[in-house]
């Protein structure tokens, strides 16, 4: 209980952080870090509980972030709708984009997703409503300049609030449990009736209405998208390796990994103008040599084990 | 409880770097803030950008710096990566209004990367000097707070239409040919759009697609309707494929005119004598010659530049000196720090630079400078509309040289 309390406090001290600062960069980084940990999450529900590595998840962000944009500046809607419906648009694109690619496993899986996103980057690119190569525009917020980082704030921790409180439902109920038997055996799974099709199906769709949400709120956020950056793979790395540094298949561990790998690429960039991208893969390099499990694993058994944790992980491994 | 405590250590601890991290504001500094790629895609072209903020920087300081009033300042860049990134680009335009409270803010490199920053400089009302984006996407939004120093592609081809209309006989039709990347897209639509008012009649309006090494069948095409001018808006290896085909196939327009190429010596030195008496635009060469406002001129800046970083200046480099030069001028011309007055003196600047004159249109881009050059006795003049050397129009048919 008293591990709840703390947790709580942080969480409270957190969400208030906007009235704690006056300074709108440090809301806007922690804004960022909300966007990529709704991203990490909703990755985590098919690539850490379902078992199936997409590569191309970036394609809902930059769905939802090109549906939002054209919603916004062509029909006036205004941004909620916009946001909510360019989630849906994503939703529906995964479940028409699972129901063959779902079929795949492992590696062709990953390919396949990575050639969907570079697709549709590439039609993105050349068709006329998303005009170009060359960028749209949103209508800008109409607010004063505070409160703007505010709004953005608490728009982004509404839905990852949804999208934690949601996860934790799921897999607490069969749903859940049944995901987790098509990572561990789809086989065994599917002789067990589970109809792994759809399951696998819906949790695409899940993981596909975040991510579209999420570009909704960054597309707002940026005022102007262009191809390029929201249907970037680097965006799918991210959220692979925030995942994975955070903890894979765990409720908070893809936001402790939003959290750290933002916070400690941002301290780096601010001392080092070039060499901060080695250092943070040099980061990255050893976080997956000795606490392969995450960020949360080493929380967790740290106190109890003290350093026989990392020598442990690097005898099981055989590095 | 104890299990979560270095959790909340490390949340505390980032907590109160950021809150705290302020810095201290030094007396008589003028902070410029530029976010701008170190690494990733555009990192090349963005160190173009940095050497020359960094050399006009300080250029200026070594020269007694910026007068205000009877207060002289000195400039002080302050540098983020955005790592190409536009997301963290404005992110770090952000800190460097934020965190550094920067005074003034210079372009990053790219349309992409500029137009988010421009929105943030907007909502701040900080006037930002770009020398990275020639995107009309960037101007036609009416930010007050973004000026450009690139002049709009789609009148690239401006000057050199002005000057048809100078000689005789006057050419009647155009062909254009331009590739299908972003900013030959403009060139080419602008040109068209251009070319129309002032009368002249369009044959041929054709894309092709970037790399394209082949062009027989559009200059066949072009030979059965025989237009006066061919003007082409691409690369320099497409430019060099079009004038070694048009030779090839013995069409004999009375002027071509390649954006990119002629001012190039590879281009020269590929096409030997073939290369003469063709035209081209530039809006910047290192072969001009401009009174300068920090440098004595071109030439000078040229060979400080060379001596310094080990290569050749180009229009990036030329473009990014003049927005820093562009700044110190309006800052002094206010005799004040205050951003609006800064952007006052901005809209009415009158500079020369060793980029050209500095007039910004009211958009807040460049009023377009480019000359129309040819390539006469392996030479690149200008011969329009300053003429260095006569030009020679009608360009001799291929047989006859």
């Amino acid at each position: 209980m008293k591990k709840n309390l703390l947790l709580i406090s942080i969480l409270i001290l957190f969400s208030l952080s906007p009235f704690l600062t006056s300074n709108n960069f440090l809301i806007r980084f922690l804004t960022d870090i909300l966007i990529f940990s709704i991203l990490a999450s909703s990755w985590n529900i098919i690539g850490g509980y379902t078992g199936y590595a997409s590569f191309g998840n970036v394609v809902f962000f930059g769905i939802g972030a090109y549906s939002t944009s054209i919603l916004m500046s062509n029909t006036g809607l205004g941004f909620f709708v916009s946001m909510i419906l360019g989630g849906i648009i994503a939703a529906l694109f995964a479940l028409l984009m699972g129901l063959p690619i779902l079929r795949l496993k492992g590696h062709y899986f990953a390919i396949a997703t990575l050639g969907v996103a570079e697709a549709i980057k590439a039609l993105v690119q050349n068709l006329n409503i998303t005009e170009g190569n060359s960028g749209i525009y949103l209508p800008p917020p109409e607010m004063s300049v505070d409160g703007i980082y505010t709004f953005f704030f608490y728009v982004t921790l509404i839905v990852l609030a949804l999208l934690l409180f949601l996860t934790s439902i799921i897999f607490k109920n069969k749903f859940g449990y049944n995901l987790k038997a098509i990572r561990e055996n789809e086989d065994s799974a599917n002789s067990m009736g589970i109809n792994t099709t759809i399951y696998k199906s819906a949790a695409f769709s899940l993981s596909g209405f975040f991510s579209g949400l999420a570009g909704g709120i960054y597309a707002f956020q940026q005022g102007f998208i262009k191809p390029e950056p929201v249907f970037n793979v680097l965006i799918t790395i991210k959220m692979i390796v925030m995942s994975v540094f955070g903890g894979l298949g765990s409720l908070f561990g893809p936001l402790i990994g939003a959290f750290t790998i933002e916070t400690i690429s941002e301290f780096l960039s601010s001392y080092f103008l070039v060499a901060h991208t080695l250092f943070l893969g040099i980061v990255i390099i050893l976080m997956i040599l000795f606490a392969p499990k995450g960020m949360l694993d080493i929380f967790i058994n740290i106190r109890k084990k003290g350093l026989s944790y990392f020598r442990k992980n690097i005898e099981e491994h055989r590095v | 409880m104890k299990k979560s405590l270095p959790f909340f250590n490390f949340v505390l601890v980032v907590f109160i770097f950021f809150c705290f991290s302020g810095n201290v504001v030094a007396e008589n500094i003028i902070k410029l803030g530029s976010s701008i790629s170190f690494t990733g895609k555009h990192s090349r072209s963005g160190k173009l950008y940095i050497d020359s903020y960094k050399l006009a920087v300080d250029t200026i300081n070594s020269k007694g710096g910026v007068k205000v009033g009877d207060k002289t300042y000195k400039l002080k860049l302050i540098f983020y990566d955005d790592r190409s990134d536009s997301s963290e680009s404005s992110k770090m335009v952000e800190k460097l209004i934020g965190k550094d409270k920067v005074d003034f803010l210079l372009g990053p490199y790219s349309s992409g990367i500029t137009i988010p920053d421009s929105l943030i400089a907007r909502r701040y009302r900080i006037p930002m000097i770009e020398g990275g984006g020639a995107s009309e996407k960037i101007f036609n939004k009416k930010n007050k707070y973004i000026f450009g120093l690139l002049p709009e592609a789609g009148e690239y081809f401006k000057s050199t239409l002005e000057y048809l209309k100078t000689v005789k006989p006057t050419p009647k039709s155009i062909a254009i040919l331009y590739a299908d990347d972003k900013f030959d897209l403009s060139v080419g639509e602008g040109t068209k759009k251009i070319a129309e008012k002032m009368g002249f009649k369009i044959e041929i309006f054709e894309k092709y697609s970037e790399g394209q090494s082949d062009f027989t069948s559009v200059l066949t095409k072009i030979k059965g309707k025989n237009p006066d001018v061919i003007l082409v808006g691409g690369h320099t290896e497409e430019a060099l494929n079009i004038t070694q085909q048009l030779k090839e196939l013995d069409v004999n327009p009375k002027m071509l005119s390649l954006t990119v190429g002629p001012s190039e010596s590879d281009f020269r030195k590929a096409l030997g004598k073939d290369s003469e008496f063709v035209f081209g635009v530039a809006s910047w060469s290192t072969q001009m010659n401009f009174k300068g406002y920090i440098f004595k001129d071109t030439a000078e800046f040229i060979n400080i530049f060379k001596n310094k970083f080990k290569y050749d200046p180009d229009y990036h480099n030329a473009a990014g000196i003049a927005c820093v030069s562009v700044l110190k001028y309006a800052i002094e011309k206010a005799g004040s720090l205050d951003r609006e007055k800064v952007r006052e003196a901005l809209v009415n600047s009158d500079l020369q630079t060793i980029y050209g004159t500095i007039k910004f249109n009211p958009n807040g881009q460049i009023n377009g400078t480019s000359i129309v050059l040819q390539i006469l006795d392996g030479k690149v003049f200008e011969v329009y509309p300053n003429t260095l050397k006569k030009s020679v129009y009608p360009m001799p048919p291929w047989k006859k040289r």
